[in-house]
């Protein structure tokens, strides 16, 4: 298994994917302050003196937070789902799965690996990421929430180790990156719709209602409670979406 | 106890049955030709015995011990060799053949002079040079490269030189040249001539069914020299036609260079003689023929398909 993910970080680095991802991250990471920050200026230098014609609260830094997790959930995510994808299924798309099973190599090692080192990629990209964001959002407005902000940081990678674990089921099961992109997106859609329900007990707290989470816990309403059954569903989904692509791997014909 | 041993081996897909209850034995030690028009099964069966794919039915064993789709471990004994080879494209060769040390388990000491010995012996560069700027004959190189770096027992071949040019087909055969008496080499191919350049034995393939498994010097005593060449100086559909008339009952085929008949029937080549001489055919030539294997190749898988 160290071997394994020794050549899957050897390829995340070889193909440039690290400095790409830390490169996204970074990007938003000094965008969302900026934008927060300067909206005002904005939409006046685009719409002209009247603007909107709404009044626009001043910029603070729950703002910036805001505009960081909007930017990481539309943005970023959607850059992580097509990579994600991309990664896990690029053995069998590009012909290289006949030469590695050839060898004596463990199914479940190779597919865990795959999944490991990619969310490892999505924890450092974060991390480097959202040291920007706290470096540039304390030098824009004077005021910080670290700690918090560190929470809900690891929110997000826990939403996007389950988005990539849906990512790497569609990966083992489709043939083709479309498709698999397809069933990936299609499940992020489903489980989003799902938050509608947010008056039954149990869905309430499926993976979806991450973002709702996360922007509780920013404005300090969040219920311990919830948050905390929100985890354990993710984490359930997500291993329940593992240990199905991990079953199926294990049987089938390359 | 064989180094690749198959038992009913098939291989049913929903439309087409790729592989009819194949019975295979490969001797230890010995170059076994493994030919088959396309489509007769062959990387199949390459397939199955590296548990690519799950068989219908049947057994594979590997010297000795029958192989389970889950075992992995058994693929230590086996380097695989395939058509076309893919690799990652932004490794250098001494990076691959390193993964392939690694994931067969070579001990860390040894990496590097295995490392260093396997593409010398393929001779290739060990150099910064990324396979995606690899020839074909390069990429198929390396391919040998990885599949005896880590010193395994058997080598499997599906069709090496199929997709490459002469000089670069020349190449593998010659690496496949060395290797032989000291590796068991499974080698598929639908390329002939290499088959009689290097293998001890042959299996041939047709629909999924081993029609004809011999070694070769079986098969030229029985196929080869057993045709006799006629070329006279009156037309050969005449003679053709009259060693019809006479009812000679051997396999009588009407070729671009003359008259082709077989020895193995209830004339012999005397009797063939005399018929042409009481005749008075004016006779050029009467002279055995060497077969080739595409010949046999053609008269086998005929017989199976007629």
């Amino acid at each position: 298994m160290k071997k394994l993910l020794k050549y899957d970080f050897f390829y995340l680095w070889k193909t440039q994917k690290f400095t790409v991802f830390a490169g996204v991250f970074i990007f938003f990471s000094i965008l969302s302050p900026l934008t927060a920050r300067y909206l005002r200026e904005i939409l006046e230098y685009f719409l002209g003196e009247e603007g909107l014609g709404l009044p626009i609260p001043d910029p603070d830094v729950y703002s910036a937070y805001g505009q960081y997790i909007s930017d990481m959930f539309e943005t970023v995510f959607f850059v992580i789902l097509f990579v994600a994808v991309a990664v896990f299924i690029r053995d069998k798309t590009k012909g290289l799965a006949q030469l590695v099973f050839s060898k004596p190599i463990n199914r479940t090692h190779y597919l865990v690996s795959k999944y490991i080192t990619f969310l490892v990629l999505v924890i450092v990209a974060t991390l480097v990421g959202y040291l920007v964001f706290s470096y540039y959002t304390y030098f824009l407005f004077d005021e910080l929430f670290f700690a918090k902000g560190l929470g809900m940081m690891a929110l997000f990678v826990l939403y996007i180790a389950f988005i990539s674990a849906i990512a790497l089921f569609a990966a083992v099961y489709m043939s083709s990156y479309l498709t698999a992109v397809v069933v990936t997106f299609g499940a992020y859609i489903f489980f989003s719709i799902l938050t509608i329900l947010d008056q039954v007990a149990v869905i309430k707290h499926f993976p979806g209602s991450i973002v709702q989470s996360i922007s509780n816990i920013l404005m300090d309403v969040a219920d311990t409670g919830d948050v905390v059954w929100n985890i354990v569903f993710t984490l359930l989904f997500t291993g329940v979406f593992v240990g199905l692509a991990i079953h199926k791997v294990q049987q089938q014909d390359i | 106890m064989y180094a690749i041993e198959t038992s009913g081996l098939t291989k049913q897909y929903p439309s087409q049955l790729a592989l009819d209850h194949l019975d295979l034995k490969v001797k230890k030690g010995e170059v076994y030709g493994f030919i088959g028009r396309n489509g007769a099964g062959k990387t199949t069966t390459i397939n199955l015995i590296l548990s690519l794919i799950h068989a219908t039915e049947g057994t594979v064993a590997i010297n000795g011990d029958t192989v389970r789709f889950s075992d992995a471990a058994y693929k230590r004994q086996i380097g695989f060799v395939p058509d076309v080879p893919v690799f990652p494209n932004y490794m250098t060769a001494a990076q691959y053949v390193t993964y392939a040390c690694e994931m067969n388990g070579v001990p860390q000491a040894d990496i590097k002079q295995r490392v260093d010995d396997v593409l010398a012996f393929v001779d290739l560069p060990n150099n910064k040079k990324t396979i995606g700027g690899y020839s074909r004959g390069m990429k198929q190189r390396l391919a040998i490269a990885q599949a005896l770096v880590h010193d395994p027992n058997i080598i499997i071949m599906d069709e090496p030189t199929s997709a490459l040019d002469p000089i670069g087909r020349k190449d593998v055969m010659n690496i496949i040249l060395k290797l032989k008496g000291e590796k068991t080499i499974f080698y598929s191919t639908h390329i002939l001539d290499d088959v009689e350049k290097v293998c001890d034995r042959i299996g041939l393939l047709e629909k999924g069914k081993l029609v004809l498994e011999d070694s070769i010097e079986a098969i030229q005593k029985h196929y080869y020299q057993n045709q006799m060449l006629i070329l006279t100086k009156e037309p050969k559909e005449e003679v053709f036609e009259l060693l019809q008339k006479k009812q000679v009952k051997n396999n009588i085929e009407l070729t671009e260079q003359g008259v082709l008949c077989e020895l193995h029937g209830e004339t012999n080549a005397q009797e063939i003689l005399e018929i042409l001489i009481a005749a008075k055919i004016t006779i050029i030539e009467f002279k055995k023929r060497n077969a080739s294997l595409e010949d046999v190749f053609v008269r086998v898988t005929n017989e199976e398909t007629a």
